[in-house]
C-alpha cells in the first residue's frame, strides 16, 4: 500500500470524528511514514510497519480522550493528585467532572443577576441610542431636500396668482426661486441617499461587532 | 501485564523520553525500544492523553520540507516522573520482601 492509499483509507475510517482529530491522526501517521522512509525504509515497508488501517482506526476511535481534549488553563492542574495507577486519561476525565456541572453556572448567574442585569440593560440602551442617533441624523438630512421641494412647489404655485395680479417680475422671481429650490432638492436628495447608505452600513457594522463580542464570550 | 498498568507505565516512559530534550514520535519509539516494545499506534493515544492532561506540549517544526511535531515536557510532566519514581521505590521494597519470602520457601 502506498502512503497516500494508507492515509486515505485511514481518513475514511475516521470520518465520524471532528475534523481536528482526523487531521491530527493523519498528520501523525504521515509523519511516522516519512520518518521511517528517511531512516532508509521504502514507502511500502514503512506503511507495512504501521499495521492494519482497521486496527489503527479502531484504536483511535475507541480512545476516550481523542475527542474529549479541550485546552484548559494551567491553574486547573494544581491540587490534582496523580499516582502511578492514575493514567493521564483518568486525570483529564477527572478535571472534566470537576468543572462541567452546568447547574453550578446557572446558580452563580442567578446570584449575580442584580449586578450584571442592570449593566446589560445599560449596555443595550446605549447601543439602542446609538442607532437612534444615526438614523435621526439621516432623517434630519432628509428634511433639507423636503424643505426645498416644499419651497419649489410653493414658488411655482405662487407664480400664477402673482402673474395674474400684475406683478410679473415678482412672479418670475418667485418661479425662479421655486425652480432653483427644486434643483437644489434633487442635489440634496442624492446626498440623502449616500447618508442613508452610510447609516445602514454603520448599523450593520455595529450589529456585527456586537455579535462577534457575544461569540467571543461563549 | 494488566492493560491499565502498562498504559500508565508507558505514559511515564514517554515523558522520560522527552524529559531532557524535545523529541518527535519516531525518535521516542527508537529511544524506548531497547527497554519496551512500543508501536506507533500505541504511542499516538498516549501522546494525545498526555497533551490533554497538560503533561506535555506540542509544537510543529519544519524538517526537510515537511512538518514534524515535537513534544515538550511541562513542569507537571516532570513532577509526574518524580512521583512515579518515588512510588516505585515503595514497590521495589515490597517486591524485595515478596522475593525474599520466595527464597526462604525455596530453601525449605
Amino acid at each position: 500500500m502506498t502512503k497516500h492509499e494508507f492515509l486515505l483509507a485511514l481518513s475514511k475510517k475516521l470520518a465520524a470524528l471532528p475534523e481536528r482529530d482526523i487531521k491530527c491522526s493523519i498528520d501523525y501517521y504521515s509523519e511516522s511514514i516519512d520518518d521511517r522512509m528517511e531512516d532508509g525504509l521504502s514507502e511500502e515497508e514503512a506503511v507495512a510497519m504501521l499495521g492494519s488501517v482497521d486496527a489503527i482506526a479502531e484504536d483511535i476511535l475507541s480512545d476516550p480522550s481523542v475527542s474529549e481534549y479541550t485546552p484548559r488553563s494551567r491553574d486547573l492542574n494544581k491540587g490534582l493528585k496523580t499516582d502511578m495507577y492514575t493514567s493521564a486519561d483518568e486525570l483529564s476525565k477527572g478535571k472534566a467532572r470537576r468543572y462541567a456541572p452546568r447547574t453550578w453556572n446557572i446558580i452563580l448567574l442567578a446570584l449575580g443577576s442584580p449586578v450584571w442585569f442592570p449593566l446589560l440593560l445599560a449596555f443595550l440602551v446605549v447601543i439602542l441610542s446609538l442607532f437612534v442617533v444615526i438614523w435621526a441624523i439621516v432623517i434630519s438630512i432628509y428634511s433639507a431636500p423636503l424643505a426645498l421641494i416644499g419651497s419649489a412647489v410653493l414658488g411655482v404655485s405662487a407664480a400664477f396668482p402673482l402673474a395674474f395680479s400684475g406683478s410679473t417680475s415678482e412672479g418670475m422671481f418667485t418661479v425662479g426661486i421655486g425652480l432653483f429650490s427644486g434643483g437644489l432638492a434633487i442635489l440634496f436628495f442624492h446626498a440623502c441617499l449616500y447618508a442613508t447608505m452610510g447609516a445602514a452600513f454603520l448599523t450593520k457594522m455595529i450589529w456585527r461587532g456586537i455579535l462577534r463580542c457575544l461569540r467571543w464570550r461563549k | 501485564m494488566d492493560v491499565q498498568l502498562k498504559r500508565g507505565l508507558l505514559e511515564v516512559c514517554v515523558l522520560a523520553a522527552i524529559k531532557n530534550e524535545d523529541s518527535y514520535g519516531y525518535q521516542i519509539i527508537k529511544d524506548i525500544k531497547p527497554y519496551v516494545e512500543l508501536s506507533e499506534s500505541t504511542l499516538y493515544p498516549i501522546l494525545r492523553r498526555l497533551e490533554a492532561a497538560e503533561l506535555l506540549t506540542v509544537r510543529t517544526v519544519e524538517h526537510n520540507g515537511r512538518l514534524r511535531k515535537y513534544y515538550h515536557i511541562t513542569l507537571l510532566g516532570i513532577k509526574r516522573i518524580e512521583t512515579f519514581k518515588a512510588e516505585w521505590e515503595e514497590i521495589m521494597s515490597i517486591y524485595k520482601f515478596i522475593a525474599r519470602e520466595d527464597v526462604i520457601n525455596d530453601k525449605t
